[in-house]
């Protein structure tokens, strides 16, 4: 068993205040939401557990509220080839699970929704959100395509808010990073 | 390589920044060690990035060494470890990998150039193909996949970038631990699709010019060999999922020593490049400036 503390990576006698902090930011962090049909959503929930039995075991009421503790499994609606397909990609076996799904002659909106998920365990960005598109626009009204467009943007914690909050996040700055390395290529330091 | 993986120094914490310095004179130092002088022509930034992803242990106390780019004093440098040779031999593959990828696609001079900077590094990297067989065998795999996707005039993005990105989540075999290489790979097989990505990008208005391949020719419609801004526009965003999902899988692992560094370059790094590519204000168009003035 770890040490709770280091799990919440806070001081040992953190107050519980401290305590409750660190827990969210680091539900937050590794919150499902965030590791969508990515090939790491396992990894994450593994120490999202970690993390929640770290809490359980420090705060001293043991009523705590765990966030994000839910795997994300698909509906699965569809017919019987197509469920076949989630399967596999549920399982990882994303070739197969293609060679399948290219072996169904109907495309209908679950057909583009699957490319879609395949791709996006790739790590193919560009071609998930087509298909996932196409998707939503065959039938506008099925909330997990709807959902998958708006994932395919990805999901790292706060990455997003940072970079685009940040005022100074634009070119000017890369101009000095980039004098800063001509230093480092060239300068005594 | 590249080039393109950079930290922002405004953002790094003084001693981090040092570090960063020493790290990259350590990794050049260790080329030149295992691979004699001209090695060190390959330095780059992207695999000082490895470097700090694979290192696991103390923070070492860097030595001061000889600079042969300024003669007249000496730098701070990492010494040699296990893991700094490890990028060097990297280096080496993937630069051949780059050359090898010039000589077939560029222009008259081009290709030109970089077959006789293979010629140049032949035993270098017959040596650093002799220390990794495996995955050396994968970069030819991978490069054979990408050329006859280019033959095709592949439109997918992602089909072309996946064989430069496979080859680099690859170098995440060097963890044992499970857990710790699925991480790593995923991390590293992001930052090598925002690698090809923003090179595509980068050198669009070039290619075109000279009729190379590049995927965004035939991703989207150019108007007068430029992107439009919607599609510039959508590129940067599929590039930056990239970094996010590159993102995710760093927070995923651990016992790093140089967190913050990394953090740094993913989260501040590489957006500021791929938005400053984005905008045409990138190195290439700075140095073309600068000769124009």
């Amino acid at each position: 068993m770890k040490d709770p503390y280091e799990v919440l990576g806070v001081a040992h006698g953190a107050s519980d205040e401290e305590i409750k902090k660190a827990y969210r930011e680091l539900a937050r962090k590794y919150h499902p939401d965030n590791y969508t049909n990515n090939p790491l959503a396992d990894l994450a929930q593994e120490r999202m557990k970690e993390i929640n039995e770290a809490y359980d075991m420090l705060s001293k009421g043991g009523s705590a509220a765990h966030s994000g503790a839910s795997s994300r499994g698909y509906s699965g609606t569809g017919s019987g080839a197509l469920a076949a397909v989630r399967s596999l990609i549920q399982s990882g076996r994303l070739d197969e699970a293609e060679a399948r799904l290219d072996a169904v002659p109907t495309h209908n909106a679950e057909w583009y929704y699957l490319r879609g998920v395949i791709a996006q365990r790739r790590g193919w960005v560009d071609e998930a959100s087509q298909n996932f598109r196409i998707a939503v626009n065959m039938e506008p009204t099925n909330p997990e395509y709807r959902n998958a467009v708006s994932s395919a943007g990805g999901g790292a914690y706060g990455y997003r808010q940072e970079r685009y909050n940040d005022p100074s996040g634009d070119m000017c700055d890369l101009c000095s990073t980039l004098m800063c390395l001509n230093c480092l290529c060239g300068g005594c330091r | 390589m590249f080039g393109y993986v950079l930290p922002r120094f405004d953002k790094l914490a003084e001693a981090d920044a040092a570090r960063y310095r020493a790290a990259y004179c350590g990794l050049c130092r260790s080329l030149k060690e295992a691979y004699g002088f001209r090695a060190r022509f390959l330095v780059n930034y992207d695999m000082t990035f490895l470097y700090f992803l694979l290192y696991r242990g103390e923070r070492e106390q860097a030595e001061r060494c000889a600079c042969p780019a300024r003669p007249f004093c000496k730098k701070d440098c990492l010494p040699g470890c296990d893991v700094l040779s490890y990028c060097a031999d990297l280096t080496v593959l993937l630069s051949v990998w780059k050359l090898r990828d010039a000589r077939r696609d560029g222009s008259f001079f081009k290709s030109m150039g970089a077959g006789i900077a293979l010629a140049f590094y032949r035993k270098a990297y017959l040596r650093a193909a002799s220390r990794h067989p495996k995955l050396d065998e994968e970069i030819g795999k991978q490069l054979e996949r990408l050329q006859a996707l280019e033959d095709a005039h592949c439109s997918s993005i992602d089909r072309t970038a996946d064989a430069f990105a496979q080859i680099l989540s690859r170098c995440a075999g060097y963890f044992e631990e499970e857990a710790q290489r699925r991480a790593a790979g995923q991390l590293l097989y992001h930052v090598g699709r925002f690698l090809y990505l923003a090179d595509a990008l980068e050198d669009l208005p070039k290619d075109n010019r000279t009729g190379s391949y590049n995927p965004l020719r035939y991703r989207y419609a150019l108007q007068d060999g430029r992107l439009t801004q919607a599609d510039k526009q959508q590129l940067t965003e599929t590039v930056d999922t990239s970094v996010s999902v590159a993102a995710s899988a760093f927070e995923l692992m651990q016992h790093i020593p140089d967190a913050a560094i990394l953090s740094n370059v993913i989260y501040y790094g590489l957006p500021a490049v791929l938005h400053s590519v984005a905008a045409g204000t990138f190195r290439k168009r700075r140095r073309k400036h600068e000769r124009s003035v």
